[in-house]
């Protein structure tokens, strides 16, 4: 459940992130179509985890004063996901920022 | 501006003449380049043809985010009415309204003062009828159906709230406000999975499905997400062992609301 969890904010923080390096109004569009779902994963196992809280939005994804939800650049992406140990195939964000 | 007058002329002749020299405020719009962009469009998904992608060609920021501010606005005022009103007695229920009223008054907070810096001067707020002319009365203690009335009208709100962000995403690019608005967005789509899953569903969307319970009022924001086709791709033909499930494949994918759309549901509870 705690890999869910980091998977799917970090899937959100992810797209959040990369929208605006996307040219192309179609490839936002999709962009927009998978991520608004990953935040509903991660809303729903952030409940699991903890019923009857605030955490499916919680401070530590969510803002409270901008109630802005995160957004990292790939570079920073990269190095989350490399933290984790589950990717064992190289990758690189090269020229992205 | 008037909030029906900003409404009125969401999609008018007016709100479009005016987008060249309102663009000129969020500096790097012109630099884009549409030709530019069209070349690196890869073979299918040039082919896109839902009604955000059209928008782009009349792509207006300031106008995204006007709507974006109305339906803030409404969503503000409705979970702030909803606290008040002493309909919810579940203190979890209480705890989830509390958090997503903390981020609807933060996004108004975050559009008003982006629109003033920006030098335009945001949309007033609008007076709202959360009855929608007497179909629901969600803040009555002594409506037996209040709760149940309030919580569906959150999910309708929610879901709205994502879908429409994600339509304006195409009038954003290239203004610095596109990462903003996805951040919204997908704070929105988590406020939607919470109310639908303390309303029993899942917290995705089934084919067009508003979902147990839900007035039949609410199923204009659900038309549409029945959709299996993304980038000239129909999803249902994919997958490794056999091919995806037609729920499974729209439950997948969320989709745009046109500003049009939107608006029409967010005119149900605004009076003036």
């Amino acid at each position: 459940m705690g890999t869910a969890k980091i998977l799917e904010d970090t899937g959100v923080a992810a797209y959040n992130g990369a929208g605006k390096l996307l040219m192309e109004p179609g490839y936002l569009v999709i962009a927009g179509k998978i991520v608004s779902v990953e935040a509903r994963h991660a809303s729903a196992i952030r409940t699991l985890i903890n019923p009857g809280s605030a955490d499916f939005a919680g401070d530590d994804v969510v803002d409270p004063v901008t109630g802005l939800d995160r957004a990292l650049d790939p570079s920073e992406i990269l190095s989350a996901v490399g933290d984790t140990g589950f990717i064992k195939t190289s990758f690189t964000a090269m020229n992205l920022p | 501006m008037n909030i029906i007058k900003f409404l009125d002329e969401f999609s008018s002749e007016n709100m479009l003449e005016k987008r060249s020299s309102r663009r000129d405020i969020f500096g790097t719009f012109g630099t884009l380049g549409k030709k530019a962009a069209l070349a690196a469009i890869p073979f299918g998904l040039a082919s896109i043809g839902n009604k955000s992608y059209a928008q782009q060609t009349t792509a207006d920021p300031v106008a995204a985010l006007q709507l974006a501010l109305t339906l803030e606005y409404l969503e503000d005022e409705f979970y702030d009415m909803a606290l008040q009103s002493g309909v919810i007695t579940d203190s979890d229920v209480e705890t989830v309204y509390m958090k997503i009223s903390q981020h609807e008054q933060a996004h108004v907070n975050y559009l008003v003062s982006g629109l003033t810096n920006a030098g335009v001067t945001p949309v007033e707020k609008p007076t709202f009828d959360f009855t929608a002319g007497g179909l629901f009365d969600p803040f009555n203690t002594s409506n037996p159906d209040a709760y149940a009335q309030l919580l569906a009208l959150a999910q309708a709100f929610e879901d709205t709230g994502v879908r429409a962000y994600k339509g304006q995403a195409g009038n954003l690019m290239g203004s610095p406000f596109l990462t903003a608005a996805l951040q919204i967005h997908s704070v929105e789509a988590r406020h939607a999975s919470e109310i639908r899953r303390i309303r029993g569903l899942k917290g995705w969307i089934t084919g067009n499905e508003r979902g147990a319970g839900m007035p039949s009022q609410t199923q204009a924001v659900y038309n549409g997400e029945e959709n299996i086709v993304h980038g000239g791709v129909d999803v249902t033909t994919l997958g490794t062992g056999g091919p995806y499930s037609m729920n499974a494949s729209t439950e997948a994918y969320d989709e745009t609301l046109s500003g049009d759309d939107a608006v029409s549901i967010a005119s149900l509870f605004i009076v003036g």
